[in-house]
């Protein structure tokens, strides 16, 4: 009976083991995480517009009023640049890492001009850019990431049907490019 | 002779079996901590973030979906009425009042999972800021039933259970529901068919 009870008892230790595993290893294995998915799209550097309907991809515009496009990319080889702009009555911006976990975050409020003017460095490249400015990137909000794989979901709010062309337009001029840095 | 492998297999399957199941069965429960709750809604604005628990991320990744960023906004989702009764898709409701501070919001009826719902496309799904109309006080009522109603009506003839997702587009909400009393839309229950 002793050894019975003494197997139940290592047994249920045992579980609560195993669930806190689980549970701190699911992110890394389900398959089905966005940067699994975004990765799945196809290629880097370029935006992605998410279809309106579900579909094989696990990624589409839940709403009828936010269109979505993703980008994924890597900024070791030089910096990253997000330019959009069209006539929408609200954009967003945001960043994730490989592990789905935000980094950077913004909306049309806070742009300097009107339009997505954003620039991706690594810390080093922001060294870099400190000392020498491009003039292409003095405009742009610089954002620095320390995990060099990234992915940007590009969100246009089309508030009834007749704002879909210009979000569509927006989305599908956005442009996420890699530029290189010359080395001084 | 058997009693020492029996023992230690009744151990290994009471760890392995009593585990997953404990796993799975909390993931389902609960989408993790950290929520802001106001009235019948409940937001997570920490989900995509790094400081996340780990069950968040854990729902996160199983999920799937590209959450927003928190300058791009806030979702709020319902589970159940004003009373306390869980929200069925064979009920009709009345969502009236005004939100928290936006720039844009839009309000759907989902199934209890957050999957948008099975509706012919010549019936209105959702609502906006921008498309809802008001009372003289600013406040806005949304009828959510199976019958067409004058004002803002959003379809709903569901047999299952349903939650209502209302989504603010660049909003402090999430800064400041700690520190003062944010208005949320009340969930009011007007009628059920039969079943």
């Amino acid at each position: 009976m002793r050894s019975l009870l003494l197997a139940i008892a290592i047994g249920l230790l045992g579980a609560a083991f195993i669930h806190i595993i689980i549970i701190l290893a699911l992110p890394l294995w389900t398959g089905t995480d966005s940067w699994t998915r975004v990765k799945a799209l196809g290629a880097s550097n370029r935006f992605y517009a998410l279809a309106n309907e579900p579909n094989t991809t696990g990624l589409y515009n839940e709403n009828p009023n936010v269109r979505t496009a993703v980008c994924h990319f890597d900024v070791s080889d030089g910096p990253i640049r997000i330019i959009a702009s069209g006539d929408v009555p609200i954009w967003t911006v945001s960043a994730y890492d490989s592990s789905a976990n935000e980094t950077y975050s913004m909306n049309d409020r806070s742009a300097i001009g009107s339009g997505v003017n954003i620039a991706f460095v690594t810390p080093a490249q922001m060294l870099q850019l400190r000392r020498i400015m491009p003039p292409a990137l003095e405009q742009a909000v610089l954002v620095e990431l320390t995990r060099p794989e990234a992915y940007v979901a590009l969100r246009v709010i089309s508030p009834t049907p007749s704002h879909e062309p210009a979000a569509r337009a927006f989305l599908d001029t956005a442009l996420c490019q890699a530029m290189s840095l010359e080395s001084g | 002779m058997f009693r020492l492998p029996v023992l230690v297999l009744l151990t290994l399957a009471i760890a392995f079996g009593g585990g997953a199941m404990s796993a799975s069965w909390t993931l389902k429960a609960t989408s993790g901590f950290g929520a802001i709750k106001l009235g019948s809604w409940s937001a997570y604005p920490e989900l995509q973030t790094a400081d996340a628990d780990p069950f968040a991320k854990a729902h996160r990744a199983d999920n799937g979906r590209i959450l927003l960023g928190r300058a791009e906004g806030l979702v709020f989702t319902a589970l159940s009425d004003e009373a306390g009764a869980a929200l069925s898709g064979r009920c009709a409701y009345d969502i009236s009042g005004t939100t928290p501070p936006t720039r844009f919001w839009f309000l759907q009826v989902t199934d209890a999972r957050g999957a948008p719902l099975d509706t012919p496309a010549r019936f209105p799904t959702s609502l906006n800021s921008w498309t809802t109309l008001r009372n003289s006080d600013g406040a806005f009522t949304i009828r959510v039933s199976a019958d067409p109603s004058p004002g803002n009506w959003i379809r709903l003839d569901s047999d299952a259970g349903i939650s209502f997702v209302l989504t603010l587009i660049d909003t402090p909400a999430a800064a400041s529901a700690s520190m003062i009393e944010l208005d949320m839309p009340t969930i009011k229950r007007i009628g059920c068919r039969d079943a």
